[in-house]
């Protein structure tokens, strides 16, 4: 028997790809997947094993997986993690999906009660864990991100003849982007807008037959910088269809905690800085605390709760965000590069997404169309900055600049509060008390720095980096 | 004495010119420009068809004398793209980086021809026919006698194939919903309608939806369009006539409320104060229908940009869009549309 002691064990995550030798920049799909346990002495037993050896891996280990939390049989509460470690993190995102709300008729309290709607998160996860879904040959989505979008574009792909979306404001408001919405059009599906729906339309047997929408006009803004919708009275109007994918939202599910912490009038969990709840020792983050983001801005809140974390554990704080700012010795973008209009990410044909699920759409940048792609970058963390004391005020710099980013200013704006404010500008000759350069402007084309005759305009690279202290 | 207001329509149609001479006859000291991407002075483009009857010049179909704008006092720009405007500051930015400063907008821009999105990888292969220099071009690909594919089939495009049958040219029709645009036709209108067209000779194909345009193998046309179901019909030109939609994107970020159109009330003013539109750009308000909506055709078009003129310059006119908007066959069986009159 020979017993192997591994210290730092790891999973080894493999993909198979079904291509023999891998491209530069191509899309390989993976076919396969595994996961096994790994690190230097699991694998030495793992061959001893192979080789018909008795072994045994010991290997350190933390955490648990496979638990169920919640106030159920057989379920962990929280409570119970909270006695057993020092900090629990709460990461559940947000897997609800939004109740669709509706002034009257059938399916009010619950529209899936009614053959033909679906809520789209489910319909999505469903798909997504290998259920055969089926869609009518007329259907409509109402919703206005990019769940909306998936459901209306995977409802055309599982044979929908005609694919609506309904949303509440315009297509110039919605939080998806431009790309999204021109690929969907191609795909057939249709974005009709200012309308909200107030009633389902069901047959004698129960079926939806269509969806009764109010005209809306557009209203001001919400404090999430959406625009808000205002249906107008006696406006109803019937759209028919057979399927509704409602994807009007998704929310956190929190009633798996028998730990009562504070919500937000949302009903989330209200977390503060560094991910902490009202609840001493339990952190929250990601969509669970904020909604449906992004994967970036849950990934990146992650990363700043961890480091909550640990401040909490250790008692201070050991590390912190620095900006590092470092010169760069002359411009890296040229002026040309602003006419570089944006490259369009190559996409599959029409004929090879029909009705395929696991086509992938975007095949990807060549190298080519990358390398010009990224040469729109304006490089935002290059500054470049004018040495008042230097400058002789020749406006060379300002003659060459490309876009309005050189400005004359007479002052600072001093607020009530006494902190600064905007930077006043000026065209008067007699009243120039500086020189300044618009960073926001700026396209770091460079021109100002080569036509300066004092050599009295800098450029440095800013950027953030994490110290240890 | 103050500096003159400076009344800027961007747009060079009908609506446009519409409202400047309008804001003329209110104010005769103001500033008038007139911004269009075109190269030409304002023109008729319901004259457009008559390039296939012979008139290649285009000082034949200009609406005014080519003196008209001197004699006005109206500052023309011609081509000139706006790519953005700026609602708070009051500027306009034009694709070559110049800034002009307003103190009144009004946006005529129009209307562009409408491809749907699933045909956009074969927009080379297609022609227009929403300008003079494009009339020409399509002119120029269609050899005497020969073949135009028509897909969709609105009215602006029914107008043409009129034409075109006239002069001994074959029109092939693939008909869908956006057939006699923007005449909304009853299911059961439709037959009817459809008969009249195939009585002033269009050959219709209904049923069918194209997927792709190709070029035409050697000796055969010069453009092949390749149908959902398989097959493939052939012609010298392909051209989309799928309605028009706004050309409002470089309004995107001005602060106007914008869904497909620039939303205005029935007084063609937008959300900012100081901006209003007319024509194709634009969808009105009607309590009547309880919606925005758009109004087409040149009576239409003209009569926005005079209201609106009237409106920026201190009036308080609504806009009532034309009585009958009806589609009709006329005695001789003939396709009589409103939106053709001018």
């Amino acid at each position: 028997m020979i017993v192997t002691v591994t210290l730092n064990p790891s999973l080894d995550l493999t993909y198979g790809l079904e291509e023999s030798a891998l491209g530069e920049v191509e899309v390989h799909r993976a076919r396969t997947a595994s996961v096994e346990a790994s690190g230097k002495g699991v694998n030495v037993s793992l061959t001893l094993h192979r080789a018909g050896t008795p072994t045994v891996a010991v290997l350190l280990l933390a955490g648990r997986t496979g638990v169920e939390i919640g106030n159920g049989p057989g379920q962990t509460p929280l409570a119970r993690l909270r006695k057993d470690y020092d900090a629990v993190l709460l990461s559940t995102g947000s897997m609800a999906a939004v109740k669709l709300p509706l002034k009257e008729g059938e399916g009010r309290d619950d529209p899936t009660s009614i053959k033909g709607v679906e809520y789209g998160l489910n319909f999505l996860m469903e798909l997504h864990r290998g259920e055969k879904k089926k869609v009518g040959k007329r259907v409509a989505v109402v919703g206005a991100g990019f769940t909306a979008l998936d459901c209306a574009r995977v409802a055309k792909r599982l044979g929908a003849e005609e694919v609506t979306i309904h949303i509440r404001t315009a297509e110039e408001y919605i939080p998806v982007t431009k790309d999204e919405i021109f690929e969907a059009k191609r795909e057939g599906i249709r974005i009709k807008g200012l309308r909200t729906p107030v009633e389902l339309l069901v047959d004698e047997n129960g079926a939806l037959h269509g969806v009764e929408f109010a005209q809306n006009r557009l209203g001001g803004w919400r404090d999430n910088g959406r625009r808000q919708a205002i249906a107008i009275e006696g406006s109803e109007f019937t759209e028919p269809c057979d399927t509704l994918l409602i994807a009007i939202g998704q929310r956190t599910i929190n009633d798996y905690l028998d730990v009562k912490l504070e919500l937000d009038r949302w009903g989330s969990v209200k977390a503060a800085e560094g991910g902490k709840t009202s609840v001493d020792g339990v952190f929250a983050a990601g969509d669970f605390v904020s909604g449906p983001t992004t994967i970036i801005s849950a990934i990146g809140n992650g990363r700043h709760v961890a480091n909550g974390i640990d401040h909490w554990l250790m008692g201070r704080q050991r590390r912190r965000q620095m900006v590092r700012i470092e010169p760069v010795e002359g411009p890296l973008r040229e002026r040309a590069f602003d006419f570089i209009e944006s490259q369009h990410m190559p996409t599959a044909t029409l004929a090879k997404r029909a009705g395929k699920l696991t086509c992938e759409v975007e095949t990807g940048y060549s190298e080519e169309l990358a390398g010009t792609e990224s040469k729109r970058c304006y490089l935002c963390n290059l500054k470049y900055q004018i040495d008042v004391d230097n400058c002789i005020y020749c406006r060379a710099c300002i003659e060459v600049a490309p876009k309005n980013c050189i400005k004359l200013v007479e002052g600072v704006e001093i607020r009530e509060d006494g902190t600064y404010g905007e930077l006043q500008e000026t065209r008067q000759w007699d009243e120039v008390g500086a020189i300044w350069i618009d960073n926001n402007e700026c396209i770091r084309c460079g021109a100002c720095f080569m036509v300066c005759p004092t050599k009295c305009i800098s450029i440095t690279r800013n950027e953030f980096v994490t110290q240890d202290l | 004495m103050g500096e003159a207001i400076h009344n800027v329509i961007i747009g060079n149609g009908s609506a446009g010119n519409g409202a400047a001479a309008t804001l003329r006859e209110r104010d005769p000291d103001c500033r008038i420009t007139i911004i269009t991407m075109g190269s030409l002075p304002f023109y008729n483009r319901y004259d457009l068809p008559r390039v296939f009857r012979g008139c290649y010049d285009w000082r034949e179909i200009l609406v005014h004398p080519l003196s008209y704008y001197d004699d006005q006092n109206i500052t023309l720009r011609r081509n000139s793209r706006v790519t953005d405007v700026d609602g708070r500051k009051r500027t306009i930015t034009f694709a070559h980086n110049e800034t002009m400063h307003y103190d009144r907008l009004l946006v005529c821009a129009g209307g562009q021809g409408y491809l749907p999105e699933e045909l956009s990888d074969y927009r080379g292969l297609m022609n227009g026919f929403n300008s003079f220099e494009a009339a020409i071009t399509t002119y120029k690909a269609l050899p005497a006698g020969g073949s135009m594919i028509m897909l969709g089939g609105d009215m602006i495009g029914l107008d043409l194939a009129r034409t075109l049958i006239d002069t001994g040219y074959k029109v092939l029709l693939l008909t869908n919903e956006y057939t006699f645009w923007p005449h909304r036709i009853a299911d059961d209108e439709r037959e009817g309608f459809i008969n009249a067209l195939k009585h002033m000779g269009i050959e219709v194909i209904d049923g069918v939806h194209p997927v792709a345009v190709e070029e035409g193998i050697a000796g055969k046309p010069a453009r092949r369009v390749v149908l959902d179901g398989g097959g493939e019909i052939l012609g010298d030109v392909v051209m989309p006539s799928y309605g028009l939609v706004p050309t409002a994107e470089f309004m995107l970020g001005s602060g106007v409320d914008i869904e497909r159109g620039m939303l205005v009330d029935p007084m063609l003013h937008t959300t900012d104060e100081n901006i209003w539109a007319a024509g194709d750009v634009c969808q009105i308000w009607s309590a009547e229908d309880n919606t925005y909506r758009f109004y087409y055709g040149w009576n239409n078009v003209r009569l926005m940009g005079e209201v609106a003129a009237r409106n920026v310059t201190g009036a308080n006119e609504t806009f009532k869009g034309l009585d009958d908007e009806r589609l009709r066959i006329d005695k001789n069986g003939h396709l009589a549309s409103p939106f053709w009159e001018y």
